[in-house]
């Protein structure tokens, strides 16, 4: 198994990964840098099954939201990780641990005002940082699909964040 | 609001989420440890890190020895690393690039001998011939020099550098008388007698340097001496040039003042009548 290989992999995917699991565990900083280790160590673990025609963002997103489900399974069996990832922003504590300041929290609560799919993508491209080629394979669409998408959910989050009873 | 303020603030808030630098090195450490990430190598390798060790640790060694030697009082002429501080001194000296700068660095270095001698006589140190030569060397090389080419050209000297060379001159004899004498006290006495003209040469030659900056320093002509400049205002006190006059007239004019019947001018051959050649 090449070290190098999953170096670079590893150098690329950090930041993105501890960035998705701190929005999944309530902004938890001990719990995401415990998870993100899991997660890595994991990730090295199967890389020698890795097929090199799934894309790795997709691969180790796969690996991370799993994870993260079972993690949550050991408190609350039946949970997906929609539920835990709506009820995570919908909570004004996870907000409120997130942001430091008011406008912060204003933009959370907006984001959290969104359709549940307009709210992932906007999370997951304007918080976590992923791109719209990875994420066309995480979330199975198109990336010109979702690039109008997230046009139309930034249309009214500004809306939201003019109006809150707007949407 | 704007779409890329909008944009902006949801980049702000995304940065709360980024791991920090300690808990990356953390997890780097750790998975290198459990052998999944390569370790990694060192930019230099252990011998070249070795040879630079050594070599900075020498750098440093012979910095301190130099500047030991350069500085410090207990270094004077009979001591091992006095050679180490003529060379800096021979380098300091290389190094100036005016014949002004050059001739500051002897005055320093004549200033530095008469304090070694100084202090060789008060730790009660055996003076040897080779110091006092040293003194005198340095004494007769921070003579002033020709501040211009016409003083060079005409091998004219002031009344002061003549005073300074005299005295330079009787520092020489006294050199001398040294070398004949036998006994300890006696050359104790002529060394004291040595480092007083050294201190008076160094002085003097500092109050030379200032009168002679205070006097206008021309190009192109000689240094116009204060009298005739005084006269000069006086006739025209508009005027914002100063007269340049020659020092040969100058000196005649103060010779003349003398003994006008002696340095009286040679009278002039009559001129030969110019003939007019006619045109044919």
């Amino acid at each position: 198994m090449d070290k190098q290989q999953f170096e670079s992999f590893y150098t690329a995917y950090l930041n993105r990964i501890y960035r998705f699991v701190f929005y999944r565990v309530g902004g938890n900083k001990e719990l995401t840098q415990d998870l993100t280790q899991e997660i890595f160590i994991k990730a090295f673990e199967a890389f020698e099954r890795y097929d090199p025609t799934i894309s790795q963002s997709s691969w180790i997103y796969t690996i991370a939201r799993n994870h993260i489900i079972n993690n949550h399974a050991k408190q609350r069996p039946t949970s997906s990780l929609e539920d835990i990832e709506g009820t995570v922003w919908a909570s004004r504590d996870a907000r409120e641990q997130f942001a430091t300041h008011h406008d912060e929290r204003a933009l959370l609560a907006a984001i959290a005002q969104l359709s549940p799919e307009d709210a992932r993508l906007v999370r997951m491209k304007y918080l976590e940082g992923w791109a719209f080629d990875d994420l066309s394979e995480c979330l199975e669409k198109t990336s010109v699909a979702l690039r109008v998408q997230a046009t139309r959910a930034i249309k009214k989050l500004r809306k939201l964040l003019k109006d809150p009873h707007a949407v | 609001m704007k779409y890329w303020f909008l944009r902006y603030r949801l980049w702000r808030l995304g940065r709360h989420a980024l791991p920090d630098s300690l808990f990356k090195r953390e997890l780097r450490r750790e998975l290198q440890t459990r052998g999944f990430l390569p370790v990694a190598q060192p930019l230099i390798g252990k011998r070249w890190r070795m040879a630079l060790a050594s070599t900075t640790a020498c750098g440093t060694l012979f910095a301190g020895t130099v500047g030991y030697a350069w500085a410090s009082d207990d270094v004077l002429p009979d001591h091992a690393l006095y050679p180490i501080r003529e060379e800096v001194e021979r380098v300091e000296l290389a190094l100036a690039r005016t014949p002004e700068k050059k001739q500051d660095i002897r005055l320093q270095h004549l200033e530095r001998r008469v304090h070694e001698i100084k202090l060789m006589q008060q730790k009660k140190r055996p003076v040897a011939p080779q110091h006092v030569d040293r003194l005198l060397l340095e004494m007769k090389a921070a003579l002033p020099q020709a501040v211009n080419r016409i003083d060079l050209a005409n091998e004219v000297e002031d009344e002061e550098t003549q005073a300074i060379r005299l005295e330079a001159q009787s520092a020489d004899e006294v050199v001398q008388t040294r070398q004949a004498v036998k006994t300890e006290e006696e050359r104790e006495a002529l060394d004291e007698i040595l480092t007083t003209k050294a201190e008076r040469v160094r002085s003097r030659v500092i109050q030379l340097k200032q009168t002679r900056r205070e006097r206008p320093a021309l190009k192109r002509g000689i240094i116009v001496p204060p009298v005739v400049t005084s006269t000069s205002l006086i006739l025209s006190p508009a005027s914002s040039t100063r007269p340049v006059i020659k020092r040969e007239v100058l000196e005649k004019a103060k010779l003349e003042k003398k003994s006008p019947e002696k340095n009286a001018s040679p009278k002039r051959p009559p001129e030969k009548a110019f003939k007019k050649k006619s045109v044919r």
